[in-house]
């Protein structure tokens, strides 16, 4: 295996241990950025879903301004977005470079597309079934978790799917910008210099990272979903 | 005893404004299944999320059993001068079951989860919990079910399910909003029988919204009729049955008689239009039946009654006979015959341009 690699991409080889603590940082970034972004996504989803009109606690103020913060970090373009918090980042975490510096931006950039995947994924659920909650005397977070966030896992599951294969996207991009990972090693150890192999072995890698994501994301989300043909015993 | 007092209800829309609800007062006594009829848009459905308060009416008031009455202002609930809470509102409704006409059950869930949705959080053990839904499938016969998916069931068995849900936490009133609507008549018929032993069994009060007034006449003692957010006839439903007051509560009797089948008979057959004799509609209820009037009517006057259509009915016990015939003979006699019936208490109506309402 290693005399292959060394013989079909021998830059690669040459640098395998910068790649794989390139993977790894790519790997630490979208772990950390993605745990973040995934908790404040539901969180700002549920939040439009249940303070929008007529939604189970409707309250236009907080709504509106969610909204319009959801709307305007939407719309920045990602590049523009990690130059503009810059500042926001070295106050908070004392660097704006690095995977540590990577983080802020990161989370500016997914929170808010998960945010409006997961409000679809909601809204997908019957508002019957939120009036019969509501008819039993549901409390407001029994009716978040036991009908809306339980209904709706397979849709969630879908779109947390499509969040974390765009939030690859974003860490590369990051990369680009002197975060370090994946993207930086394409950049600095294969376009810089001319080697052509290792841009290919991180489109590769890459594609497979994409690929097993959406096979697990289509795999969970079927499994959640195909309830009528399984019987558990009680 | 539900006591719903002089209740408004608007949505402002961006289109205008919609009265769902104008000054309706409605009692409910403890035990009946009360029926709401009404077309589209008339304001039933408002009207029983109003007794649960899934609504707040904008004015009015509201009082079911021994709690303290609740009354409206400017929107807001309030009970004993203070505005209701989350906590109260919720406490209400745990007991008032409600079902709908698409079931809403959760889909992710087993039967046995759908029915323990309200008994969860109630301080209730996991084994007492498993035991009470039991009890519930049991008695909505649906035991062998208890591990199922919604998606394997059909639409009458969901309904079940439904009912078993609504009924977790032993409500005193069941609220039921076209639950048949979407089931085939076999389903309904079940599903009706099914309430109708509930009610016995429980003692449950069921208000029941339908626009189908067979399923009035099959299970309900009172009825509403609603037109436009209004209640605009009410009564029992055999007086209702017997002598609509409301040409809406007679186009929907008429939606239910057999005798209605006259305006079809009138279309295709000119003999009974003819100026012969007259055409006249005859109501017999329970205090007039078995008494052979029309013969001694006949009789006395010297008249021909031709028989078009007739039918009994057994409504909640007692019979209701109708009869449409053509009278023959001189008008004075067909008028002292009519007369002669009416003193009888048979309810009599000519239908002089060939329609019966
Ligand atoms: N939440 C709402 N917002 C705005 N308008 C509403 C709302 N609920 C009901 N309405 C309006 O109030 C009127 C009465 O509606 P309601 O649902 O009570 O009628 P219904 O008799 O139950 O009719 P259906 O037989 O179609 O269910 C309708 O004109 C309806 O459009
Ligand atoms: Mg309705």
């Amino acid at each position: 295996m290693d005399a292959f690699i060394k013989q079909i991409a021998p830059n690669l080889y040459s640098y395998r241990t910068r790649f794989w603590s390139s993977l790894s940082a790519t790997g630490e970034m979208f772990f950390k950025a993605g745990a973040i972004a995934f908790v404040l996504g539901l969180l700002f989803g549920i939040m439009l879903v249940v303070f929008r009109k007529g939604g189970i606690r409707q309250n236009m103020i907080i709504y509106q301004i969610t909204n319009f913060v959801i709307n305007v970090f939407r719309s920045i373009p990602f590049v523009i977005l990690l130059i503009f918090l810059i500042p926001l980042t070295r106050s908070i975490v004392g660097t704006a470079i690095g995977v540590k510096g990577a983080i802020i931006p990161l989370v500016f950039g997914c929170v808010p597309f998960y945010t409006r995947q997961v409000e679809v994924a909601l809204s997908s659920i019957n508002e019957g079934k939120i009036e019969a909650a509501r008819s039993m005397g549901s409390s407001t977070f029994g009716i978040i978790f036991r009908v809306y966030l339980h209904e709706a896992v397979p849709e969630l599951i879908r779109v947390t799917t499509v969040t974390a294969i765009s939030l690859i996207g974003l860490t590369t991009m990051a990369g680009a910008v002197g975060a370090g990972g994946i993207g930086s090693f394409a950049i600095n150890y294969g376009q810089n210099q001319n080697h052509q192999d290792i841009v290919d072995a991180c489109v590769l890698i890459l594609l497979i990272i994409v690929f097993i994501m959406q096979s697990l994301g289509n795999l969970l989300s079927r499994r959640a979903t195909n309830r009528g043909l399984i019987t558990i015993k009680h | 005893m539900i006591e719903i007092k002089n209740m408004n209800k608007t949505f402002h829309l961006k289109t205008g404004d919609v009265r769902a609800l104008e000054d309706v007062s409605v009692s409910i006594a403890d035990g009946t299944i009360y029926g709401v009829i009404g077309y589209s848009g008339a304001g039933k459905s408002t009207l029983v999320r109003c007794i649960n308060l899934l609504e707040v009416p904008d004015s009015g008031s509201l009082k079911i059993g021994s709690n303290e009455e609740i009354t409206m202002k400017d929107g807001i609930a309030m009970q004993g001068g203070k505005p209701m809470g989350e906590k109260q509102l919720n406490s209400l409704r745990r007991g008032i079951g409600m079902i709908f006409q698409h079931f809403n059950l959760l889909d992710r869930s087993t039967v046995f989860d759908n029915v323990a949705y309200p008994l969860k959080f109630t301080g209730m053990k996991k084994n007492q919990i498993a035991a009470r839904v039991r009890e519930l499938l049991e008695l909505v016969g649906l035991s062998d079910k208890i591990n199922v998916y919604p998606s394997q069931l059909s639409g009458g068995q969901k309904q079940r399910v439904a009912i078993a849900r609504a009924l977790a936490n032993n409500p005193a009133v069941l609220l039921s909003d076209e639950a048949t609507s979407a089931l085939d008549p076999e389903a309904t018929e079940a599903i009706l029988a099914l309430l109708k032993d509930l009610n016995r069994k429980l003692g449950l009060t069921i208000v029941l919204i339908t626009h189908e007034m067979a399923v009035i006449k099959s299970i309900c003692q009172r009825v509403a009729v609603m037109e436009n957010g209004r209640v605009v006839e009410e009564g029992e439903v055999y007086d209702v049955f017997a002598d609509p007051k409301t040409s809406i509560a007679a186009r929907f009797v008429a939606s239910a008689s057999p005798l209605s089948r006259i305006d079809k008979v009138l279309q295709e057959d000119s003999q009974f239009t003819g100026s012969h004799g007259k055409l006249v509609k005859l109501t017999f209820r329970k205090d007039c039946a078995g008494e052979p009037l029309i013969t001694m009517a006949a009789r006395k006057f010297n008249i021909n009654f031709n028989v078009v259509l007739a039918n009994v009915e057994i409504l909640q016990g007692a019979s209701l006979g109708g009869m449409i015939g053509l009278l023959e003979g001189t008008p004075e006699n067909i008028s002292a015959a009519i007369d002669y019936l009416t003193e009888n208490h048979v309810i009599t109506e000519e239908i002089a341009d060939g329609r019966l309402h």
